[in-house]
């Protein structure tokens, strides 16, 4: 298990790494932005530029620029920001919580959504309720989560008048009863594609021997259905929802975008729009390093679950 | 109450859609609650150049010098602000600034002269970089200040607590124009030295309204200054700007009652609006003072061919743009807009002076005839290298992007469209040799034909980075007029100095001269006194809300 789990980290580390190392090729490289020039404003003095250029150590030759850089973001220094001047890392601190709150969110929606109805769908397999599930399950996960979003604003926002139209509400109960609407967007592809794999799953472990010898035991069919089938089929579901909530942590751009909500993916967007350089690269980092935890934690969770794959 | 219905209970509904209270005169109270696609940028007024920094910093500063309160697209008038009274030497170089007693700025200190100098010094700081120094740049020493050289305007003395003298290496007959600008605001040295960085996030000023909260990314928090110099204190208690908000997103929000105004519509949501009779007669369109057009450069092929730029404005069907965008905006063919001295109208020329202007009218015949003409045309066939247009990524710049790459197509000249953000676009149009052609509009800092044609066509203008003059046009006889007329203070033959320089560069055309847009803003009926402006787009300092129950000022007496 050690060696597994040393393993794993040693990658995790790796990939870490290689987006750093990316990000800095974005940053300090890329001969279309100049981090003095945009720290310094539009209308800065070449004197002023080039004095920043000095303090920076942009004028220092490049693998010690990178050096210099690794060893920053090593140490929890993601930079300035280029508009306000704040620690980057402090801009992500503010915006985090609010990503968590909806990634949660989203979250419950694509269980207590997704997995009941494909079970449904499973235990009704090839009729007409089975097929109209899997056709709404197909419409969530093609439809696009602009067009999501503003129907679920315009039925449930303006129309019932139940939530607020976007934006963070005040005080707790408030930002909880904002955060509804985005979550429910940002869960609702989740919940449809949940449901298509737990009704395959369950299909798969149905035909199983263990089913029958369950069934042959006099074990009453709920008895069947939850503790034999469900459990079984619901182990690649788990692996995904950790992958998921990894993703959902990196932050939700268009979700965010449509509903004002202050999250990482609208500091993202807001930081590329205004080309705010270090903000954006702290998102990345952060989005790669909560992605990178998930399937840590999800290779973990498998190897607990099934020992074999210790062995691969 | 259980849970769940005290989080449904929790509504806010600021000012709501029912009609007003039928109040004649204006009330106090309530809270205005505004949106916007982007947040506030800085609300340092020597640093800010946006609009939506501009209208929120107009609520924060004054200037010495206002634009009065009838000011629209057609007439811009100016007043004391700051300053009760001003005089001009009769050489035009010598201004004398009589200050206003009692001013407090809202940390409750009065407001003294060399509070001035120090603000409109400070444009000249190299550290601060403010674009605000070339609306200044005519104070004598300003130069020396922007060189290092010393840390003190010589033209630039307080005589007296009250009064402000300023000295001009030149006349300059738009001076008054620069000291309205957000760039004149006047600010308190000691908060700015003591907030740092931070100042431009926690701003103090003169202004009827002071910033109170500041969420970045999502709202910004006015309140009212109950000792605003002006008499008594503003009508309402607060204004709230929500940032991040998309258009479609904005429009719901105002017909739930959640927004108090709004200024940026989706062409679906304008007809609706505009059709329907509950929001129809709420709707204005206020005529705004800007050009549209695409920048063609003229130092890249194959727009460095005079008879190529020719016959590409010539093949631009502003008619067919006016019907894309529902008869907002209005074709034109002069850069400088309606309402300014030396702008033109077709009709009103004489032959001889419509010859100069031939080339910014749609005239397909013209536009084969100079095209043929070209270099880069042989047989009705495009041999340049291929062209991209650079847009932006909103609606008006995409549909005037696909217009024109049709109309060229149309005239044999192929071309792809590139989409990309402001930041990048600004820095990439901004760069000598850089784009060939691209989507552009110029939106007045001031209401004078010097801010359209001086500041995008003159040499001087020209730079390697962040260029204004973004065609790189350069013309010996265009540059002599504009530098004759920055300095004529005769207002007639000003214009006419100014008229002649627009012909040349109608007919040199480093620009597609295309149209001049038109405001919209959509208010809730119990919104009252709110007016689009000119220059700061949402002038609210004089709104009300027209509720059953008012209160008195604290300050006593009704503005």
């Amino acid at each position: 298990m050690m060696a597994f789990l040393s393993r794993r980290m040693a990658w995790a580390v790796v990939t870490l790494w290689l987006v750093v190392s990316g990000s800095f090729v974005l940053a300090y490289v890329m001969p279309a932005s100049d981090p003095a020039r945009m720290m310094a404003g539009p209308h800065a003095s070449a004197e002023v530029v080039q004095r920043i250029r000095t303090e920076l150590y942009l004028d220092r030759p490049l693998p010690e620029q990178y050096v210099r850089y690794v060893g920053r973001v090593a140490h929890g220094d993601l930079g300035q920001s280029y508009r306000n001047k704040e620690p980057v890392t402090a801009a992500l601190a503010r915006s985090l919580p609010w990503t968590a709150l909806i990634a949660v969110g989203a979250s419950l929606v694509q269980l207590l959504i997704g997995v009941p109805i494909g079970l449904f769908a499973a235990l009704r397999r090839r009729s007409l309720a089975d097929a109209a599930a899997m056709a709404v399950a197909l419409v969530g996960i093609s439809a696009p989560t602009f067009l999501t979003g503003l129907g679920i604003m315009y039925v449930f926002g303006f129309q019932l008048g139940w939530f607020p139209l976007g934006g963070l509400g005040d005080g707790f109960f408030g930002a909880l009863r904002s955060a509804v609407l985005p979550s429910l967007t940002l869960g609702i592809a989740g919940a449809a594609y949940y449901s298509r794999l737990t009704r395959g799953e369950y299909l798969d472990v149905a035909s199983r021997d263990f089913m029958r010898t369950a069934r042959a035991k006099g074990l009453s069919e709920r008895l069947v259905v939850l503790k034999h089938g469900m459990r079984n089929a619901l182990i690649p579901v788990v692996t995904f929802f950790g992958i998921d909530l990894g993703v959902l942590l990196g932050g939700a751009v268009v979700t965010e975008t449509i509903f004002a909500w202050p999250g990482m993916g609208k500091l993202a967007i807001d930081s590329v729009l205004q080309q705010d350089f270090p903000v954006m690269l702290g998102c990345v980092v952060v989005a790669s390093a909560a992605i990178v935890t998930a399937n840590l934690v999800v290779d973990l969770v498998y190897a607990w679950l099934d020992p074999r794959i210790r062995l691969g | 109450m259980s849970p769940l219905l005290l989080l449904l209970a929790c509504t806010a509904n600021p000012d709501g859609l029912t009609p007003g209270a039928g109040n004649t005169a204006p009330v106090y109270g309530g809270t205005f609650v505004y949106a916007d696609e982007d947040d506030i940028r800085t609300l340092d007024p020597a640093i800010g150049y946006d609009e939506v920094s501009w209208t929120a910093m107009h609520l924060v500063f004054d200037q010495l010098i206002a634009y009065a309160p009838d000011t629209d697209g057609t007439e811009v008038r100016m007043v004391g602000g700051l300053a009760e009274s001003w005089d001009v030497s009769e050489d035009g170089l010598v201004w004398t600034f009589r200050l206003r007693p009692g001013v407090t700025f809202h940390n409750g200190r009065e407001l003294v002269a060399d509070d001035v100098v120090y603000s409109w010094t400070r444009l000249f700081d190299p550290e601060l970089a403010s674009p605000g120094a070339d609306f200044f740049g005519g104070i004598s020493g300003s130069q020396a200040m922007l060189d290092g050289e010393t840390d003190h305007l010589a033209g630039l003395v307080a005589l007296d607590t009250r009064t402000v003298q300023v000295t001009l290496d030149a006349p300059d007959a738009t001076f008054a124009n620069a000291v309205a600008m957000v760039f004149g605001s006047v600010v308190p040295r000691e908060e700015v030295e003591a907030r740092g960085e931070q100042w431009a996030f926690s701003p103090v000023g003169t202004g009827p309204f002071e910033l109170s909260e500041w969420q970045l990314g999502e709202k910004t928090v006015f309140v009212a200054d109950e000792d605003h110099w002006e008499p008594g204190r503003p009508y309402l208690d607060e204004i709230v700007h929500l940032a991040g908000y998309p258009r479609t997103v904005q429009f719901l929000k105002l017909e739930a009652g959640e927004l108090s105004q709004i200024n940026r519509m989706s062409s679906p949501d304008y007809l609706w609006a505009r059709q329907d009779e509950r929001w129809g007669p709420l709707l204005q369109e206020v005529p705004s003072i800007d050009t549209y057009g695409e920048m063609m450069n003229t130092e890249l092929p194959p727009f460095d061919d005079l008879a190529f730029r020719q016959g590409v404005a010539a093949s631009i069907d502003r008619e067919k743009l006016k019907k894309l965008r529902n008869g907002r905006y209005r074709p034109t063919i002069s850069w400088v807009p309606p309402g300014l001295a030396a702008h033109v109208e077709w009709d009103e020329l004489s032959a001889d002076e419509q010859h100069a202007y031939r080339y910014q009218r749609h005239d397909p015949a013209l536009a084969k005839q100079r095209l043929s003409e070209s270099r880069y045309m042989q047989d009705g066939r495009y041999v340049g290298p291929p062209i991209v247009y650079w847009a932006l990524s909103d609606e008006a710049s995409l549909t005037t992007a696909q217009s024109v790459q049709q109309d060229l197509s149309l005239a044999g000249v192929p071309m792809t469209v590139k989409t990309t953000t402001f930041p990048a676009y600004l820095a990439a149009v901004g760069q000598p040799k850089t784009v060939q052609i691209a989507y552009t509009a110029w939106v007045m800092d001031y209401p004078d034909p010097r801010n359209f044609l001086e500041v995008i066509f003159s040499c001087d203008m020209r730079a390697e980075q962040n260029s204004q003059n973004t065609s790189f046009y350069c013309d010996d006889e265009t540059e002599r007029l504009l530098d004759a007329a920055a300095v004529e203070v005769d207002p007639d033959v000003r214009a006419d100095l100014y008229e002649r320089a627009q012909a040349r560069i109608a007919e040199a055309a480093p620009v597609a001269i295309e149209y001049h847009s038109t405001s919209l803003s959509l208010v809730q009926p119990r919104v009252k006194g709110f007016r689009v402006h000119p220059i700061w787009t949402r002038d609210m300092r004089e709104a009300w809300l027209d509720v059953p129950e008012g209160r008195p000022t604290r300050a006593g007496g009704a503005r």
